[in-house]
């Protein structure tokens, strides 16, 4: 493994914001603030690391939320809103539970072991999506 | 009226900020290149211009209409690479035209949410998408395939650029229309020096006078 200082830095602040982000998550799947406000600077961290998985990983989480964001957060006119509410739900519970996970990883060092994690969390995320859709849940 | 050569003349005229002649290419969003470029962000960002494209778009939809094709609802398209393009004249269009318009958001996952616009799409609805610039057509078709989902119609599709390289054939085999208010061939026509295979750097803002010859 090839990690610089700074990369262990930049490996502590992610880990700890992703253990806060997870956290709250869990405990109100519906509240995705601090998430948000954490997205830019994830970005950020993603330019300045030098660490090929250490990159990957803020790149793909921040392009993750972003594509959550934009697909279920806010209105959704047409959709069965308990319909939506759960897979809102769902996703948001899993995202926290993956959240956590990764942090954990990063810890320890070990951030090969994330890419589980990652499979878990857009297979989902793109299952439950599809559900939303197959079901016609557009008209109305 | 806009198809008769001085009008063209005019227009390119009035719009040469927005087309930029470059040797090296650009890389389309179609994934081809072309020696030139039309961009209507950079047309629209002249406020002297916004008044002349929204005419020509207005004309051309009342000629639609005078032809007896029926509208509904102008459909204008928020692309992959965002808000930009026919997207900014919405506002001015349904303000010109009286014809109410929704939003294609290619990019949503949920197929309600990529449609913005109220009353919902219903079935049978007569829908003609005003787009920037038609190339191959995959960005005009993906939006169509949305308005499709809601068993919507597309007969026609209105861009401001035909850059004639393969939308309208492509297009036509979904039974969708292509109308433009400038063609490439309005422009080569126009501009020899606009042919393929420049061999230097001819001018990177486009200029244009009926008198002009190849330096």
């Amino acid at each position: 493994m090839n990690t610089s200082n700074s990369d262990q830095d930049i490996m502590q602040l992610v880990e700890i914001m992703l253990l806060r982000a997870g956290t709250e998550l869990l405990n109100d799947p519906t509240k995705t603030n601090y998430l948000r406000d954490i997205e830019s600077q994830l970005q950020d961290f993603a330019v300045s690391s030098t660490d090929k998985r250490l990159t990957f990983l803020l790149f793909f989480i921040t392009l993750l939320i972003t594509d959550i964001h934009y697909n279920l957060v806010g209105d959704i006119i047409g959709v069965d809103i308990k319909e939506l509410e759960k897979v809102r739900h769902s996703l948001f519970s899993l995202l926290g539970n993956s959240l956590i996970t990764i942090a954990e990883n990063l810890q320890k060092g070990d951030l090969d072991a994330n890419s589980s994690v990652y499979m878990d969390l857009v297979y989902m995320y793109l299952k439950n999506i599809n559900e939303l859709n197959s079901n016609k849940l557009y008209e109305v | 009226m806009v198809n008769q050569p001085k009008d063209i003349v005019d227009l390119i005229e009035t719009l040469r900020v927005g087309l930029l002649i470059d040797q090296e290419g650009y890389a389309l969003t179609s994934g081809g290149h072309s020696n030139f470029y039309v961009d209507l962000d950079y047309i629209l960002s002249d406020p002297s211009n916004v008044e002349r494209v929204v005419d020509q778009y207005t004309l051309k939809i009342r000629e639609l209409q005078g032809k007896g094709i029926h509208i509904d609802r102008l459909a204008f398209i928020e692309k992959d690479s965002g808000p930009i393009g026919g997207l900014s004249l919405k506002d001015l269009l349904i303000m010109q035209t009286k014809i109410p318009a929704i939003i294609v958001r290619v990019q949503r996952r949920i197929l309600s949410a990529s449609i913005k616009g109220y009353p919902p799409l219903q079935h049978g609805e007569q829908i003609l998408i005003v787009s920037d610039i038609a190339t191959s057509g995959a960005a005009i078709l993906k939006a169509a395939r949305i308005i499709w989902h809601f068993e919507a119609k597309v007969p026609h599709v209105l861009v401001f650029f035909d850059r004639q390289q393969g939308a309208e054939d492509n297009l036509k085999g979904f039974d969708i229309e292509l109308h433009s208010i400038l063609r490439r061939s309005d422009i080569l026509q126009l501009h020899p020096l606009l042919k393929p295979k420049p061999s230097t750097l001819l001018f990177s803002t486009f200029s244009v006078s009926s008198t002009r010859t190849s330096p």
